[in-house]
């Protein structure tokens, strides 16, 4: 009986004990962190719009108003698509030409060295000033497309393209925008 | 066992990667470059070393039936307090390192020493053994890091530090083998550091060897009654 027991009590407090620490580490942290992530996510805006100086949600996690002062220079979009090992999340800015003006990776979980490399600003520098007829990769559509792929990595550079291409489409035809903001494009 | 004896044979003799060959997987996907490989290392020592030290603590304490979930528990719990607390206090850091400190809890040279090594000795020495296999771990994981890097891109990664990477074979002549980028690539690497860790190990036991003769020569010409003391006194060395 005594063989039963202690080991179940012993395993018991060990989780009981690391549940606690786990929750305590989690409420010291948990407003530090997501003050964090909130910085990141307006830090990443100010990247791939370089010339806003505030930002004003349209839809939510979607879409914002880059602002410049009082008036909209541009658009920022979030993109989700399925990469090699993960989701990636995206955000990218567009100006009034819809054409894009930068895009950066918020989160990404492909191969370290091949895939990941669609951090890397030799990358996503290729996006800037394309607008959406163009946002195919040249080995997919070498009529179109205007991205390069990465040596020994291909559907990471494929899916962040069809991310930030579908996003962009959906938008141009007004499915995003609640108030119809994508008429106002060009006044 | 003298303190840096301890910390020692992590270095070379028990080495993680090159002797004990557990916890391969980790190796192999966090060693294309030298910033991920060493933020790998990096992780990895704070939580051998602390998975060491509580194991070591608790070891009178947890009946043999279930240690290993116990151990399981303790490296999963330290894991997810260490990736809080970079999470929040160096957000910087964090983002390096985040794919790579889940992968840290599967990393099975983290149970072999709390099996084989923390569960049976004092905390110190626990520690100091924790201490050793973090930096031996770390020392040849960015020594992958760098040749995996050299030879697959031609780049030093060194972004870990805040730093551009180092172009030291420029792509424009050096196009790169995707090999060593790839896992098998990894293997080549590890299989040609663990010949030459075999050579130095032999050429350090050669050299040991004729010194222990010479000396008991010497011994033996002198004097030959302290011959045997003068050989137990190189042995230890």
């Amino acid at each position: 009986m005594k063989n039963l027991i202690v080991p179940a009590v012993v395993l018991s407090v060990t989780c009981v004990v690391a549940a606690a620490s786990l929750a305590l580490v989690d409420t010291v942290t948990k407003d530090k962190i997501a003050e964090n992530e909130r910085v990141e996510k307006e830090n990443a805006m100010r990247v791939v719009q370089p010339r806003a100086t505030g930002f004003k949600i349209v839809v939510k996690d979607k879409l914002w108003e880059a602002l410049d002062g009082d008036t909209v220079v541009g658009r920022v979009l979030s993109a989700e698509s399925q990469g090699y090992s993960g989701v990636l999340s995206i955000i990218f800015g567009i100006d009034l030409e819809n054409h894009v003006t930068g895009i950066k990776i918020v989160t990404q979980t492909e191969t370290p060295g091949l895939g990941a490399k669609i951090i890397k600003p030799s990358f996503t520098d290729q996006y800037r000033g394309k607008p959406v007829d163009q946002l195919f990769l040249k080995k997919d559509d070498p009529a179109k497309g205007k991205i390069d792929a990465i040596t020994g990595a291909t559907i990471s550079p494929r899916a962040v393209t069809k991310a930030v291409r579908e996003a962009l489409d959906a938008f141009l035809r007004g499915e995003l925008t609640a108030a119809g903001a994508a008429k106002e494009t060009t006044p | 066992m003298k303190p840096l004896g301890e910390i020692g044979k992590g270095l070379f003799k028990e080495n993680p990667i090159l002797v004990i060959m557990l916890g391969l997987c980790a190796t192999l996907a966090c060693s294309t470059n030298f910033s991920d490989a060493l933020g790998m290392g990096l992780a990895f020592s704070f939580v051998i070393v602390g998975s060491n030290v509580v194991i070591s603590l608790v070891r009178r304490l947890v009946p043999g039936q279930v240690r290993i979930p116990v151990y399981i528990t303790v490296i999963a719990t330290l894991v997810t307090v260490a990736d809080y607390v970079m999470k929040a206090f160096v957000p910087d850091l964090s983002r390096s390192l985040g794919v790579f400190v889940p992968l840290i809890v599967v990393n099975c040279i983290i149970m072999g020493r709390a099996e084989a090594f923390a569960s049976k000795n004092g905390v110190w020495r626990s520690f100091l053994d924790g201490l050793g296999m973090g930096i031996g771990f770390t020392v040849v994981i960015a020594l992958i890091g760098i040749l995996r890097g050299l030879m697959g891109e031609g780049t030093i990664s060194l972004s870990l530090l805040g730093l551009k990477d180092i172009t030291v074979l420029s792509d424009k002549w050096y196009p790169g083998v995707l090999i060593f980028i790839l896992a098998p690539g990894a293997f080549l690497v590890i299989g040609f550091l663990i010949a030459l860790h075999h050579k130095i190990g032999d050429l350090l036991a050669t050299a040991k060897a004729r010194k222990t003769q010479s000396n008991l020569r010497q011994a033996a010409t002198a004097s030959p009654t302290v011959s045997g003391e003068g050989a137990s006194t190189d042995d230890r060395q």
